[in-house]
């Protein structure tokens, strides 16, 4: 079983055990889900997700966890422990959890006692021997004991500084037996570490024991800043036999890891000197850690070597080479030479980095080596030996400067991943393709000019491709995830061979002769092969913005508008769409207005889609618009085409709108239209439809229909409540009804959104409507849970009826009205102070 | 940024506002409305973005114009200068707000209610304008709208960067007094002038500071001692830096035998002060300094004693696990002890055969009962760790040993401290005293009188008991007939 689904599985047989005894415990509680239902959860029916606990005699916080015994005890300790209400129901029960808790509390905290005692009983001990080590001394030297025992009692930089400094100053005073004892303490007494190195550094004692000192501790202690300052001026002094135990803290040192965006790690700048002369001193003990690392079978390890061989090579590159085959193996059959390789450590950001470095030095040893486990190895291994090319190819920034052609590694990579598309079978190798021709090809623009008869001629290799699987038939019994993979494929070689498109239109544009080039292969596509024929079309996004390069596309695009085949129709007015349009002629337009009539639905979708890059002229903008009009009244007949209704809406609306018209008939009926489309649809929409249809009948319709799905966790940013302030006060004072029966159905589970139907009725005057939305909320049932809303509500029902006594006059109610908020005041104290002394008593204390 | 709600600000701003423009005019009005204008103000300002905010600046500017003209009826009838001066302000405001409207139907209302202040006004306006404010109802609004800000991650990079904390400046600190380096208690006669050299090591020299200056700090009264001050300036080159200074220094007062040593703590600071902390001191940061003065005041009327004294006294203060409480005891039981130690072999009277140790317990009995500071405290045959220790003074274990045969030298002694430091744990103290009287037949020379006063730490295996003993010499040879040893 997958990880991931066995952990989930695990996670929803301990809920479910968790389910019943916190059943047991109360017949009050109620157990809530917050969020969707996963795969597993829906196949397995175990509670699988962050479950919360609620009672009508709790308050309504409380926290959802994935392990549902920490919501348990914590709502326990809020409001279990002195609830007078609880309804007892059986046994085991939550308690189970309660006593679990504080048994693992009563054993940490004797721990913690013992560890306490124990401390203090070694610096009483550590105390009393420098009593007797000042028997003797001279009285500098027994300030100098003075000053370890400060630092030992206080343990800050102050104190420690003040010893440091003071072997800087005067070392003649550390005595013989004052360094036997800096030894012993730096030797056993973790927090005495650095400063003990420093002091003993300073001084200038037992040099190679001041090495095994600074070298031992690596790896259990952390910073080792001063250990590496103190190591690099006795590189000879060092154990070699320390050094590959010592070398993953070292490597840490050298090339923190900076995955984490944010925090302290991030800035913690890199210290690569220690690593680097190790290398250059202890090469074999280097050498031995830097293997111990790149062989282990876990993910963080080989990452760690890796990164010591990034650190190594800036200034050695050669490092790289006794290490390729090791790197490009742990890369490539990373599923069978690692324990924990999965989901979450498979990408190898830092191995990967590494072998991109040692490509760039040793091109023709990795790529031999690459290609020998593509030959050699499994399926799996061999779609990660491909990735090996994509990292080359990958990871630089858009502005660096372009790729020189004559870059081997790179012109290797990019040849071996053109000719694997169009020659491997795999899936994960053609997704492995596609993402690195996805987008424009940046600074790999001159090798694509280099290569561009060979993007060229890959693509007539895809289409085959294409062709083949489009003639392949489908599986017997086809179940909808082998249609979707089905689908997928078909994408991705579709998507690739637009990527390459691109790419070799970009890398052609500036060069006549290559233009030529490549509009000379639409003229040779053979007969039939529309999807070639129309995926080229594409070209006239960059190649159209020279005159030269539109004059030779125009004839192609034209004559594929019009002429007789769905998919090159289709492509042709996508390809308009993505075109410069200052020097298209007319006649062109009028081609692809004709496209949004058209029977077919590729071609008129991907006209109407199309449409939203340009603006057609002024000639063909009625024929546009009632082809719009015509395309939404037919679809809108039709269920499951909602999202190219609103498309369809979208663009007639503006156009309506640029005519002054939004509020006319049409503009009334596409509202109309709207109001029949599923919410889904609408939300990503309701900015741009607002800007062109606010002010028509009927939107107000539209935004009570989608308020109720505003999603609760980031209401305040929703286009929904935005527009409420929009909308002119007839259209709501006329509506006031559905607003406040839309508001009091809100009231008692979400305020916070019928508020905004307060504020909006408010604002036209509509008082009493907006005072009652605010009573259904004020009067919800008083328990424990609905205390909060009902004291929130009451404030605004309270706010709500003072405004509608001024309105109406009646000015001698508004003291009574004053009265009563401070009452409703005096309870929100009161219920406050409940509350914080119920969170109080919470703690996120169950021990793991 | 989040959209907050105020509603708990705004009603009682809105609730006060109304209910003082209803109510009967009074000689506070000015001021009560000059408060509500400011908060309605503030609550426009929290609105942000909201509409609501243009609603609440309305009416903040409103509750000023009423206030103006409250303002200047007082300033009217009570014959001020320019009383009109209020209400050409609050037709300046109104001006104002008309020009800001912007068709809001709300501030609209509000202008029109206010439209009393143009032309001749009478008193009489501001009641009925009162009345038409009180009577204009604002809509409830709860949100705020505040302008966005980036987060406080994407601010990281504009901040700048922390000020860097100044590294630590350490001074190690040498005392020399009379020429000779300063013990860790260093003796020193009082009423006498004395050279306090000083030689300090500098880590670092701060930006800007000019002069390094040592002064003594102390809790003695300021009229029993003169310290020096030492003052340094910066020296050329990188650090560190050294300085030598030489001061004069004297003790006004003498100190008695169980006082704690005068004590002084050398700071120091660069001037001019600057933000950076006090320079830290390290080597010798505290000068104490024992004022005591054994030939002035005598202990037990034996000079060397005396000094001996002083020096255990001294090396067991520094003993952390010894209670000051138990080194007073153990003092005022060990003087008599080594007055008898000087008397012994002073005369040779007080021992001079061989006695037995219950003799010798007899002896040293009555001798401590004669003590003043002593008599009746002073237990015999304690019960201790399951045995009887002989004598005991205020829980100060006193073993009495007595050797008939054998001459003692104070190494020889040790073999009998395990048993008072038995006796020490069985009374929980770290102290005991062990006296043991050499009175075997004597022929060559006694020791000096204080070598036969010491302290023995006695290893427990955990921490230390530390026993005082003394050697108390009889038996001695007539000085003519001693040999050399």
């Amino acid at each position: 079983m997958d990880h991931e689904f066995k952990k989930a599985f695990e996670a929803g047989e301990r809920n479910e055990k968790a389910f019943e005894l916190v059943r047991n415990w109360c017949a009050h509680v109620r157990i809530e889900k917050f969020g969707g239902t996963g795969m597993v959860e829906q196949m397995t029916g175990l509670p699988i997700g962050n479950h919360g606990l609620k009672c009508d005699h709790a308050t309504a916080g409380g926290i959802y966890t994935w392990d549902l015994r920490d919501a348990a005890i914590d709502f326990y300790d809020r409001n279990c422990i002195d609830c007078k209400k609880r309804k007892p129901v059986n046994i085991p029960n939550l308690l189970v959890f309660v006593k679990e808790r504080d048994a693992q509390r009563a054993v940490e905290a004797q721990k913690a006692e013992v560890e306490r005692a124990r401390e203090a009983a070694a610096l009483e001990a550590r105390r009393a021997g420098r009593s007797r080590l000042r028997e003797g001394l001279s009285s500098l030297s027994a300030a100098i004991v003075d000053h370890i025992d400060e630092f030992d009692e206080h343990r800050d930089e102050e104190h420690r500084d003040r010893l440091c400094e003071s072997a800087r100053l005067a070392p003649e005073h550390f005595v013989d037996p004052i360094i036997a004892h800096i030894f012993e303490l730096t030797e056993r007494e973790p927090w005495f570490g650095e400063a003990g190195l420093t002091v003993l550094h300073h001084i200038g004692a037992d040099s190679a024991r001041i090495a095994r000192l600074a070298l031992a501790p690596m790896g259990q202690t952390w910073p080792i800043d001063t250990h590496a300052r103190v190591l690099l001026s006795r590189l000879s002094d060092i154990n070699v036999a320390q050094v590959p135990v010592a070398l993953p803290a070292i490597i840490e040192l050298a090339s923190p890891n900076d995955d984490l965006p944010f925090g302290i790690e991030r800035r913690r700048p890199p210290k690569p000197e220690l690593l680097q002369a190790l290398w250059a001193i202890h090469p074999a003990g280097a050498r031995q850690g830097l293997d111990r690392l790149l062989s282990s079978r876990r993910y963080n390890e080989v990452e760690l070597g890796a990164r010591g061989l990034l650190a190594l090579q800036e200034r050695d590159p050669a490092v790289m080479q006794s290490f390729l085959r090791t790197m490009v193996s742990k890369f490539a059959r990373a599923a069978l030479l690692l324990d924990d390789f999965d989901e979450n450590h498979r990408a190898f950001r830092y191995l990967r980095e590494a072998i991109v470095a040692a490509f760039e030095h040793f091109p023709v040893e990795v790529d031999t080596l690459v290609q020998e486990y593509i030959a050699s190895s499994d399926r799996a291994s061999r779609d990660r030996a491909y990735e090996i090319y994509q990292a080359a190819l990958r990871g630089r920034r858009h502005d660096d400067p372009p790729i020189e052609p004559e870059s081997r590694v790179h012109r290797l990579s990019f040849q071996r991943l053109l000719w694997a598309a169009t020659g491997d079978t795999s899936d994960e190798v053609l997704q492995t393709v596609g993402e690195v021709f996805r987008g424009r090809p940046y600074q790999m623009v001159e090798i694509a000019r280099t290569e561009l008869d060979g993007l060229l001629g890959a693509l007539l290799l895809l289409d085959d491709r294409l062709r083949r699987h489009d003639e392949t038939p489908k599986a017997e019994n086809e179940i909808l995830l082998q249609a979707i993979e089905r689908n997928n494929r078909r994408m991705a070689i579709t998507g690739l061979m637009e990527s390459l498109v691109e790419w070799a239109s970009i890398a052609a544009k500036d060069d006549p002769v290559l233009v030529k080039k490549v509009v000379d292969m639409i003229d040779q596509i053979p007969e039939g092969r529309d999807y070639l024929n129309g995926i080229m079309l594409g070209s006239i996004e960059h190649l159209g913005r020279t005159v030269k390069g539109l004059r030779l596309l125009l004839p192609h695009i034209y004559y594929g508008l019009v002429g007789p085949s769905v998919v090159v129709r289709s492509y042709a007015a996508k390809a308009l769409g993505e075109a410069q349009h200052e020097n298209i002629p007319p006649l062109v337009y009028e081609a692809f207005s004709a496209l949004l009539w058209d029977q077919y639905k590729m071609v008129h979708q991907s006209a109407v889609h199309a449409l939203r890059y340009f603006e057609v002229p002024e000639s063909v903008r009625g024929r546009t618009a009632q082809a719009l009009l015509k395309l939404v009244r037919c679809y809108a007949q039709e269920s499951h085409e909602d999202r190219f209704v609103v498309e369809c809406v979208e663009q007639l609306a503006y156009e309506l709108r640029r005519l002054g018209k939004a509020k006319n008939n049409v503009g009334q009926y596409l509202v109309k239209v709207l109001l029949n489309v599923e919410p889904i649809y609408l939300q990503s929409k309701v900015r741009s439809l607002g800007q062109a249809l606010c002010q028509t009948e009927g939107f107000t319709d539209i935004l009570i229909k989608l308020i109720p799905h505003v999603h609760d966790h980031d209401h305040r940013r929703e286009d929904e409540l935005a527009y409420l302030a929009e909308l002119p006060d007839d259209a709501i004072l006329s509506r006031r009804a559905a607003f406040e029966k839309l508001g009091i159905e809100l009231a008692p589970k979400r305020p916070w959104l019928a508020v905004y139907i307060v504020e909006t009725l408010e604002r036209v005057g509509a008082f009493a409507e907006a005072r009652r939305i605010a009573e259904a909320g004020a009067n919800l049932e008083p328990t424990v849970h609905n205390a909060a809303f009902r004291i929130h509500m009451n404030f605004v029902r309270i706010a709500a009826a003072f405004e509608e006594t001024i309105a109406e006059g009646r000015t001698g109610e508004l003291s009574g009205l004053t009265q009563q908020w401070e009452e409703n005041t005096e309870r929100q104290k009161e219920f406050e102070a409940d509350v914080q002394r119920r969170n109080s008593r919470s703690s996120f204390s169950r021990p793991v | 940024m989040s959209k907050d709600a105020i509603l708990d600000q705004v009603f009682p701003v809105r609730s006060r506002a109304v209910l003082a423009l209803g109510s009967p005019p009074s000689s506070e009005d000015a001021a009560t409305f000059q408060a509500l204008a400011g908060e309605a103000k503030n609550i426009a300002v929290a609105f942000g973005r909201a509409p609501a905010a243009k609603r609440w600046d309305a009416f903040a500017t409103a509750l000023d114009i009423t206030r103006l003209l409250i303002e200047w009826e007082q300033a009217s009838l009570a014959a001020a200068m320019d009383s009109d001066r209020f209400l050409r302000a609050a037709r300046l405001r109104m001006k104002r707000l008309r020009a800001e409207a912007g068709g809001d139907a709300l501030t609209n209302q509000l202008l029109e209610a206010l439209s009393v202040v143009e032309g001749d006004v009478e008193f009489s306006a501001i009641k009925t304008l009162r009345n038409a404010l009180t009577a204009i109802p604002i809509p409830v609004a709860i949100y705020t709208d505040p302008v966005p800000q980036p987060p406080g991650w994407a601010r990281e990079g504009e901040q700048a960067p922390k000020e860097k904390i100044p590294d630590l400046t350490v001074a190690f600190v040498e005392f020399t007094i009379d020429g000779t380096i300063a013990e860790r208690i260093q003796a020193l006669r009082p009423r006498e002038n004395h050279d306090l050299d000083i030689a300090v090591r500098v880590s670092r020299w701060p930006d800007g500071a000019t002069s390094l200056v040592l002064s003594p700090v102390s809790i003695e009264p300021p009229s029993s001692y003169d310290l020096p001050t030492f003052r340094f300036s910066r020296l050329p080159g990188d650090p560190p830096y050294f300085f030598q200074q030489r001061g004069r220094m004297i003790l006004h007062a003498p100190r008695a035998l169980k006082a704690r040593p005068f004590e002084f703590i050398y700071t120091a600071e660069f001037q001019p002060v600057s933000s950076e902390k006090l320079v830290s001191i390290a080597g010798q940061r505290t000068l104490r300094l024992d004022g005591s003065s054994p030939d002035r005041q005598p202990i037990t009327g034996y000079p060397g004693v005396d000094t001996k004294l002083i020096s255990l006294r001294d090396a067991l203060r520094l003993e952390p696990l010894v209670p000051e409480r138990d080194l007073d005891d153990l003092l005022t039981v060990l003087i008599p002890l080594a007055n008898l130690m000087g008397q012994s072999v002073q005369d040779n009277k007080k021992f001079p055969s061989v006695i037995s140790e219950a003799e010798f317990q007899n002896h040293v009995r009555e001798w401590l009962r004669q003590q003043p500071a002593v008599g009746s405290e002073l237990e015999e045959q304690p019960h201790a760790a399951g045995g009887r220790a002989d004598l005991s003074f205020r829980g100060i274990r006193i073993e009495l040993k007595c050797e008939p045969a054998k001459r003692l030298l104070p190494k020889d002694c040790k073999h009998y401290a395990a048993q008072p430091a038995s006796y020490a744990v069985g009374t929980n103290r770290r102290v005991a005293v062990l006296c043991v009287l050499d009175c075997s037949p004597k022929t060559g020379v006694p020791l000096p009188i204080e070598d036969g006063l010491f302290v023995y730490p006695v290893d427990t295996g955990t921490s230390p008991i530390y026993i005082a003993a003394v050697l108390i010499q009889g038996n001695l040879a007539k000085p003519s007939r001693a040999v050399e040893r």
